[in-house]
This record gives structure tokens, sequence and C-alpha cells, in this order.
């Protein structure tokens, strides 16, 4: 084995690695994160870098190819429809006027996810703006 | 019909489908020539729509916007993981809102999208000038409503 494939071969295990840590880290966010919105940032972002992570260990394997570029495209359309379709979903729930999870002073309140008419906060129905200054700028 | 954009969408997607078939004997150029016309036909006034002026200017300075926001994604991910991997799990998910000064839906859309990969925000809706953004805790929400994204979209956009 050559000196160029060895290194070629380091990179791909080394970045599959890598995205299948962050797909993992986000798989285990998605379970253990409270609410939808809270998971929605687990799946919607440790995928994109995960899966771009991986198809670029596929590219550098692969080498200047036709597939190779056509697996670049992959990544950039993984980029811009991630966040869509986080975002579309998010808003979905939003609309339909599920309640963010809010921690309860130092106390986690498990079973309040999604719920609206719990009083332990006063600002459920506030939960667009802060509480701490409303919009800043 | 604007014989320009027709011509410029024809050569954009006769190139893609170059790129994608791979093949370059007479039947499957052939037949990329045919379909290309069709597709550009039907679609040539789908893809210069509400860039207005100094289209090339706005697509430059998005490609050099391109580095800061992978790297960006390389911190919210970072960001992510320790979050749901810590026993604590810190996180103190909230909802905020800001106005924000970008008009075209473009540059609004760019907004609303670095904004859902940037570190622990997700966009949620804009309603005329306000954005709804769901941060998982508190550091990442003020980090957003000090605007260095939004003026980032806007230079981009000519907006500032």
């Amino acid at each position: 084995m050559s000196d160029t494939t060895t290194i070629t071969n380091v990179l791909t295990v080394m970045f599959l690695l890598i995205g299948a840590f962050f797909m993992l880290a986000g798989t285990i966010g998605f379970v253990r994160f409270p609410d939808f919105y809270s998971r929605m940032h687990a799946t919607g972002k440790c995928d994109t870098l995960g899966e771009g992570l991986m198809l670029v260990a596929l590219i550098i394997y692969g080498g200047a190819t036709f597939v190779s570029v056509k697996i670049l495209f992959l990544i950039i359309f993984i980029l811009l429809a991630n966040p869509t379709s986080t975002h579309a979903i998010a808003k979905a729930a939003y609309d339909v006027g599920l309640e963010p999870w809010r921690k309860l002073d130092d106390e986690v309140v498990w079973l309040n996810a999604g719920n609206g008419d719990t009083d332990n906060t006063g600002n459920t129905s506030e939960g667009r703006t802060r509480e701490d200054g409303g919009e800043v700028r | 019909m604007n014989i320009k954009h027709f011509i410029t969408t024809y050569i954009i997607v006769l190139a893609f489908w170059l790129l994608l078939s791979a093949h370059f004997d007479r039947f499957h150029v052939g037949a990329g020539i045919a379909c290309s016309g069709v597709v550009a036909y039907a679609s040539h006034d789908l893809l210069f729509t509400g860039t207005g002026n100094h289209g090339l200017t706005k697509t430059l300075r998005f490609i050099a916007y391109l580095p800061w926001l992978i790297y960006q994604i390389v911190l919210a991910n970072i960001d992510v993981a320790k979050r749901a991997l810590s026993p604590r799990m810190p996180i103190d998910p909230q909802v905020v809102t800001f106005k924000t000064m970008l008009k075209s839906d473009v540059a609004r859309t760019a907004l609303a999208n670095s904004i859902t990969l940037t570190p622990g925000t997700v966009t949620i809706d804009i309603v005329d000038d306000v954005f709804y953004v769901h941060a998982i805790a508190k550091e990442p929400a003020d980090d957003l409503l000090g605007g260095a994204m939004e003026r980032r979209i806007a230079h981009i956009f000519m907006e500032d």
C-alpha cells in the first residue's frame, strides 16, 4: 500500500468516525431532551454536520470523480433542506399551540413538557417574549 | 419570454445534466440537449427572481460568507453534542423574538436558515418583520440578539 492511499484511508476513517459521533450525539439528544422544540435542535443540527462529514469522507475516498461531484451536490442540498424542514416542522408545532418546555428553578418537571396550563412559571402564554426585558435589539 | 434568461437557464440545466449523467456518447448528450430545452422553457422565469441588481456581487459575498457559516455549524454541533451528552443536561429553552431590518425574501430566508444552523437556536416563524426563535439556553439567545449575523446577511444582500 502506497503512502497516499494510507493517508486517504486514514482521513476517510477519521471523517466517518467524527460524522458517526455527531449522529450518535444527535440521536442521544433526541432521546434525552425534554420537549419537541429542543429535540429539533438535536436532530436539525447534528444530522446536518454528521451527514456532511460522512459524505466528505466518501468524497475523499472516491477522489476526483463524477460521483464525488454528485456527492458534493448532495451536501449542498442537505445544507439547504435540513434547516428548512426543521423550520417547517417547528412552525407547524408552534401554529397548533404546542408550548415550549421551560426549566423551573433548577427543578426538572418532566411531566409538564408540552402542557400549556402549568402554573409554575406564570409565563406560559407569554412564551414568545423574554422575561428580562422583551424584544431587545 | 426573456430570451437571455432562457439561454442562461438552458446552459445551467445542460451542464447539470452532463455532470450527473457522466456519459458522453451520442445518445445521452442528445437526450440532454432535448430535455434541457423543455426544462429551460418551462422554468426560465423561476431562476432569476428576487435577486434584483448587483446579482454577481451578492453571489460572491454569499460565497465568502460560507466558510464562516460552516465554522458556526461545527460550533453548533459541538454545543448540542455537549448538552446532549452532559449528565446534567444544561438546557433552559426559551422563545425569543426580534424585529428584523431585512426586506427581501431571499435575505430573510438566508437569515432564518443561518439561525437554524448556528449554535442553540431554531427559527420557528417569521410574522411580518418579527422573527420567532427557539433558543435552547440563555447564552445562544443573547448571542443572537446581539445581531452580528443579521448584519452579515444585510451586508451580503446590500441592505445595510
